[in-house]
């Protein structure tokens, strides 16, 4: 078992349903607070492995690079935002009877433009369609909704099917035609008869004119009727309801911009606690912040900083170190964040370094000077962790991936491509040499394609399905079945 | 030398990306304004760092100290009214060169353009 995570313990699963999920202590009072989820247990005789071999399942050419990916709380659905202000929503397929093991058939369920471009006529500014985010609101009935957001606004969206229509009116034709009064003889009353399903997306709220700078993050409470939505310099905190006002809880901007030093990258709530959120800087360091503690949430009640290593130091000590992404695990109690060369994963309880470093493409360190002039270092990658919290993703450049095992030294590379990832063949684990002779199978870093980047990953959150996201293309993989 | 030709280099370049920004759509983008300057900067001291040291390399042989600190000065001063990083402001043929001397003041140097930049 690993030395920092909590002991496991599992007891009897009696579903048929394959997914693990392993009890920790904290997990039972998770579980009492998100009644929605649903949760399967499994017993192991040994230690649980991460699985690591995936294969394809399937890929999606897309209209507009991608610029994110989300599954929603059950999995069964996956969003995905792009620069053209889209939204595709893909459904999973029930599994069927031939191959009750494809837990990864997803298909298209939706497609809807959330955003247009617009235009600040007191800034001169075009403000871009781009879906920076999209979150998930935990499902309470029928309906799906979604958050999205670009630069400067924030969209809810209901997404519902609709299977039946009234038919039989007694003044209209089924065209819509209007009948003629004087011919109606009797009085029917109107059925629903079935038709083709037809998903409607329709938006149920708009949250505009709170950020005067680029939004970069938006985040669902655990209590379901407040977010947060974070820019550059400040995060808002609004009421799901209301959309005239928005409460600033975070503040960074100095009384003289010449004195700015760092900004925002990143926020994210507690995935339980209703008032701890966490905020990441430009400078590589972490604040949580408690709102029971103030209303104006300036001063953190903790900061995660790790000293930076002096032997290290360069030119672009500053950029590879600002954080592009926080994640909280599912379990609360570690978070996770990626810099440009690094995942990092920190103990809540800990403050003064991360438990665990992952370098994610360290033979980047000595091209930074290209990757400077090339504009690949200002490349923003996202993480995220897999359901149980035993394993974390992320992307890197020439359409690699990489995985990392919490605890353990396991790691692997994956490549989503279409050569190397036709429907159902596996993910030959990949090797990039860092120096000396080049093996056979491996790629010398010369050779990678850096306008090949997978920014964007998303891990279904009960089962060993991915969504990765290269620039044109959406891959959904799922773990290698024995 | 070499640390501050590439000094220099990235100081261009920072100069030139903040100003291919200004015409991005979606406006100027905080965090990587924020960045370049950050880059700028280090690449700058790093510039008049290594170039005092080469001044002071040269002086070793006959002049005192107080003479090599006027000559430091002379050269910080210099410094700020020619930079010569900055692009030229001369016209030239090609339209890059004609482009950026429509738009740069080169004797008001980086700090103020940086506070153009922010907003």
């Amino acid at each position: 078992l690993n030395a920092y995570q909590p002991a496991h313990s599992y007891s009897r699963c009696s579903e048929n349903n394959m997914s693990l999920r392993p009890q920790t202590p904290g997990m039972q009072e998770t579980l009492s607070k998100c009644p929605s989820r649903i949760v399967h247990f499994i017993v192991f005789e040994d230690c649980v492995r991460a699985v690591l071999t995936y294969i394809c399942v399937c890929v999606f050419l897309v209209a507009d690079i991608i610029s994110t990916v989300e599954f929603n709380h059950s999995g069964e659905l996956l969003a995905t935002g792009d620069k053209g202000g889209r939204v595709v929503i893909f459904q999973q397929e029930p599994e069927s009877k031939n191959s009750p093991q494809c837990r990864g058939e997803y298909n298209v369920y939706s497609t809807f433009q959330s955003h247009e471009p617009e235009f600040d006529y007191l800034k001169s500014l075009e403000i871009e369609e781009k879906i920076n985010k999209i979150c998930w609101l935990p499902q309470k009935n029928a309906a799906h909704f979604l958050l999205s957001t670009n630069d400067k606004t924030i969209k809810l969206w209901k997404i519902s099917e609709r299977d039946r229509r009234p038919e039989g009116y007694n003044l209209k034709e089924e065209d819509g035609t209007l009948r003629n009064p004087n011919s109606v003889t009797t009085l029917r009353v109107p059925i629903l008869q079935p038709m083709d399903l037809m998903v409607e997306a329709s938006p149920r709220r708009v949250f505009a004119n709170a950020h005067t700078y680029h939004i970069n993050s938006i985040s669902i409470n655990s209590d379901n009727e407040t977010y947060l939505s974070a820019d550059d310099l400040r995060i808002n905190l609004w009421n799901l309801e209301i959309t005239d006002r928005s409460f600033n809880i975070v503040d960074i901007k100095p009384g003289n911009m010449e004195e700015l030093t760092e900004v925002i990258t990143a926020s994210e709530f507690h995935p339980y606690q209703c008032s701890t959120f966490v905020y990441s800087s430009s400078k590589g360091s972490i604040r949580l912040c408690d709102m029971r503690a103030a209303a104006l949430c300036d001063r953190h009640c903790k900061l995660f900083e790790e000293q930076e290593d002096p032997s290290q130091r360069s030119f672009f000590s500053e950029i590879i170190s600002s954080i592009s992404d926080v994640k909280f695990s599912h379990s609360g109690r570690y978070m996770m964040t990626r810099d440009y060369l690094s995942v990092k994963i920190w103990d809540l309880n800990m403050e003064k370094h991360p438990v665990e470093t992952f370098q994610v493409h360290e033979y980047l360190r000595s091209k930074l000077c290209s990757l400077y002039e090339n504009d690949c270092i200002f490349d923003k990658f996202e993480c995220c962790w897999n359901g149980n919290d035993g394993v974390v993703m992320t992307g890197s450049y020439n359409n690699f991936f990489r995985m990392f095992e919490c605890g353990s030294r396991r790691d692997v590379t994956l490549e989503a491509s279409r050569e190397s990832s036709k429907p159902h063949m596996v993910l030959k684990p990949r090797k990039v040499c860092a120096g000396g002779k080049r093996k056979k199978d491996e790629i010398t870093v010369d050779s990678l394609d850096f306008s090949k980047k997978i920014l964007h990953t998303a891990w279904h959150p009960n089962d060993n399905v991915i969504a990765v996201a290269t620039t044109n293309n959406l891959y959904i993989f799922q773990d290698k079945v024995n | 030398m070499d640390v501050s030709a590439e000094a220099k280099r990235i100081m261009v370049q920072a100069l030139s990306k903040m100003y291919s920004s200004r015409t991005q759509r979606g406006g100027l983008r905080l965090h990587r304004s924020l960045l370049l300057t950050l880059v700028m900067k280090s690449a700058r001291e790093m510039y008049h760092g290594a170039r005092a040291a080469e001044g002071d390399k040269e002086n070793q042989g006959g002049r005192g100290p107080a003479a090599s600190d006027r000559r430091c000065r002379k050269r910080l001063g210099q410094a700020t009214s020619e930079p010569d990083f900055l692009p030229c402001k001369k016209a030239k043929m090609d339209p890059e060169g004609l482009r950026r001397a429509a738009g740069s003041d080169s004797r008001r140097g980086t700090a103020l353009f940086t506070r153009s930049v922010i907003f």
